[in-house]
């Protein structure tokens, strides 16, 4: 199916990128307005703009092996578009897998039957709309919404719960990959986990290791069970 | 937050507007599979993604740009909520492009330098990111056999690394957790639960054995 790779698909998903483009164009524009209306130094703003692009490059750098992920299921435009837009590789991954699963069909079915590829594109952009949608609505009134929420309810659990919540969603995706699926499956699983367990616990002194821990830890789940299935 | 309501009312005004054109850029691949090809789900399949997206990451849609707000402030929260990774990296490009230029982050400079470090995070991340998806799908052509079959257990690779890199500060609550999602997928087509009610049920039991050993813990460092 040529549609995901498309120049159309590659235009369509282009204005999320430009938006992305425009929106940081105009804040930086404002940004370097009111710096000059408050007399703050050119350096010191060089030096700032300097720092975050250096610091910004490691985990620019995260996504991108977990990127062969996205575009081997729905192709590369819209793995460059949802990767440069709100939901993270993960949840573009997780959404993916749990349309699959409610629908009935295999999320690798994208690539050859539109109709699945069409299922997947409206699940990541419905999901992602949440977070823009509330933002919208909250951001302009959220300094007394913050307020209340730390005065109402303890910080801890709110942390407790995000964490639960994204654990509960990952539960499942991983059993649904694991429960009556082929022993493949299983070693991917496992020697993914133990990989990020591995790197997670014994390598925490190598930041860059740290920061592609997740690509690294699904090539060794990948490779590792084609090697133990032909051993085995 | 920044003193000057002027600046304040200008990234507020920009940041809806651009937000705005977000929300509308984020549908038009689908608008162009419709367009272009007569593609469209049908409005139940619709509903039902959006149920399952809802019931799988609603709570992060209100709890996430919420709690974040204290660290990013008003032109932060509009670009982290468009184009993502807060945590890992829109955060500490502010804070870093403010600890550099020598100001607090609480003033009205270090607000300035945080929204100069959260644009060139977006310069950065963009121009990475698009390097490799083009690399990526150049080289994804010229696979040979054996990577092509390995391509088939990514899912299971990636979900398997992810869960354990979520363990982090609460390994019970991630134990209690799989174990119960391992059992429910087992025996789900028997008692007859339909697939999208799965997620729903783990997430739930997630978050009360969360609740459950949060109070726990808490009563014991009290009574410590």
């Amino acid at each position: 199916m040529d549609v995901i790779n498309s120049p159309g698909m590659w235009l369509a998903s282009s204005a999320m990128i430009m938006v992305a483009l425009v929106q940081s164009i105009l804040f930086l524009r404002a940004a370097l307005a009111e710096a000059k209306r408050i007399s703050i130094p050119r350096e010191k703003l060089v030096s700032g703009f300097r720092s975050a692009v250096v610091t910004s490059l490691g985990p620019s750098l995260a996504p991108a092996i977990v990127s062969l992920a996205l575009i081997s299921l729905v192709g590369a435009p819209t793995t460059w578009m949802r990767l440069n837009d709100v939901g993270s590789a993960q949840t573009e991954l997780a959404m993916l897998s749990l349309i699959s699963k409610a629908m009935g069909f295999d999320p690798h079915m994208a690539t050859k039957d539109i109709e699945v590829f069409a299922l997947c594109l409206w699940g990541m952009a419905l999901n992602n709309v949440g977070w823009m949608v509330v933002t919208l609505a909250l951001t302009s009134r959220m300094g007394s919404m913050v307020k209340t929420l730390h005065e109402q309810y303890n910080p801890g659990w709110i942390k407790c719960l995000m964490g639960a919540s994204a654990l509960g969603i990952f539960s499942y995706l991983t059993s649904a990959q694991v429960v009556n699926a082929k022993n493949e499956n299983w070693y991917a699983v496992i020697i993914s986990a133990i990989t990020m367990l591995f790197i997670s616990k014994k390598l925490t002194k190598y930041r860059m290791i740290q920061e592609l821990s997740l690509g690294l830890s699904m090539l060794a789940g990948m490779f590792g069970a084609v090697i133990l299935t032909k051993a085995l | 937050m920044l003193g000057n309501s002027t600046f304040r009312e200008k990234l507020i005004t920009i940041g809806i507007a651009t937000l705005t054109a977000g929300v509308i850029a984020n549908f038009i691949p689908v608008a162009y599979l419709y367009v272009c090809y007569g593609v469209i789900p049908s409005s139940e399949q619709l509903l039902k993604i959006w149920l399952i997206a809802v019931s799988s990451f609603g709570i992060g849609y209100i709890i996430q740009p919420i709690s974040f707000f204290a660290i990013l402030d008003i032109a932060g929260s509009y670009i982290t909520w468009l184009v993502g990774s807060g945590a890992e990296l829109r955060v500490p490009s502010a804070t870093v492009a403010t600890k550099a230029a020598g100001y607090d982050a609480e003033s009205d400079e270090g607000r300035i330098l945080a929204t100069i470090g959260l644009v060139a995070s977006v310069f950065t991340s963009v121009t990475v990111v698009t390097i490799f998806v083009l690399m990526g799908s150049s080289l994804i052509k010229m696979f040979p056999p054996f990577v092509v079959e390995a391509f088939k257990v990514i899912l299971p690779a990636v979900f398997g690394a992810i869960y354990v890199s979520l363990m982090g500060k609460q390994p019970g609550v991630a134990f209690v957790t799989i174990i119960f999602a391992l059992i429910l997928t087992f025996f789900a087509k028997k008692i007859g639960l339909p697939s999208w009610s799965l997620i729903v049920i783990c997430i739930a039991v997630s978050i009360i054995t969360a609740r459950v050993m949060f109070l726990r813990d808490s009563k014991t460092s009290h009574e410590q």
